[in-house]
């Protein structure tokens, strides 16, 4: 019966270790690492996790500030919308503030005194008696 | 210092006189099986020194489960498929297969001192898949059982066999191809 031939059992010097080490190597990593280091962790490695930590949390705040802003409707108000809209306030002391020094500044004639009254309902008879 | 010598060390919470002991009884070994992955002395002292750390940070966790060289074993060989990987990695930058680098290695380290049939050998096992490689090198070179493998790799025995016996077969054909020629 012919045998096949298997070089890998064959030939046994493939078993053995063809590298080499430097003279006197595992004599000197021995005395060099049997005391175990306390592992040095740098203090970048130590803060790292924070710094990123707080990275992410800026990003995160700023990235949404400008998409609220962004999602927010634009409106830019004139002069006379903010008259319109100052109707709508609540605190009419902030219309004077704003709009106190032209009141007072403004010129009332008799005629726009005339024509208040008519349009609150005002009768005549009632001026003429208050008189 | 004997394995069980060095759990009692550990037990006793004795962590730096039982690292000592595996200093010295593990150095020889777990280099050798780092080496035959990463071929180069440089590349192997430099993973070698790491993989003493991780078992150092790591020994206070050591209950003994495992048995202890299966569990250094464990350490070494993932530290070593990390190692490989990064250097995967580096290959891809520099647009040189990983297999060419590993080869000019053997070609050209100075610490070789074997024959051609033994840098053929060296050069098919760096062709192998990972985990065939890591089966070929504990069961061929250091007879490790195969129940032993299964505790360092996480793999079942059958699958195990079934790698061996596959790397075996390509490790042969390779050798065969090359003395034909």
């Amino acid at each position: 019966m012919r045998k096949e031939n298997d070089i890998l059992k064959d030939s046994l010097e493939l078993k053995q270790m063809p590298f080499t080490v430097p003279e006197g190597y595992f004599g000197a990593f021995k005395e060099a690492n049997a005391r175990p280091v306390a592992v040095k962790v740098s203090l970048w490695n130590r803060i790292a996790p924070y710094a990123a930590m707080a990275a992410v949390f800026v990003s995160l705040v700023t990235t949404g500030t400008f998409l609220l802003e962004r999602s927010m409707p634009q409106y830019d108000m004139t002069e006379e919308d903010y008259v319109l809209f100052s109707d709508n306030m609540m605190n009419t002391i902030a219309y004077e503030m704003e709009y106190g020094s032209q009141l007072a500044e403004a010129e009332v004639s008799s005629e726009d005194i005339i024509n208040y009254l008519i349009y609150t309902g005002v009768s005549a008879e009632h001026i003429e008696l208050s008189k | 210092m004997t394995d069980n010598d060095i759990i009692k060390l550990c037990g006793c919470g004795r962590q730096e006189e039982a690292f000592n002991g595996i200093v010295h009884a593990y150095t020889e070994r777990l280099y050798w099986h780092v080496r035959r992955f990463l071929c180069s002395h440089d590349d192997t002292n430099d993973l070698l020194q790491d993989i003493f750390i991780k078992i150092w940070t790591a020994l206070p966790s050591f209950r003994g489960d495992s048995k202890l060289y299966t569990w250094l074993y464990r350490i070494a060989t993932n530290e070593v498929l990390n190692h490989l990987r990064k250097r995967k990695f580096k290959a891809l930058v520099s647009l040189e297969s990983s297999y060419a680098a590993v080869e000019r290695m053997i070609d050209d380290d100075p610490h070789f001192n074997g024959n051609q049939l033994q840098r053929e050998l060296h050069k098919a096992i760096q062709r192998l898949p990972e985990k065939q490689r890591i089966v070929f090198n504990l069961r061929y070179f250091d007879e490790m059982k195969y129940e032993d493998i299964a505790d360092i790799t996480g793999t079942s025995v059958g699958a195990l066999k079934a790698s061996y016996h596959h790397a075996y077969t390509k490790v042969k054909e390779d050798l065969q191809k090359v003395i034909e020629v």
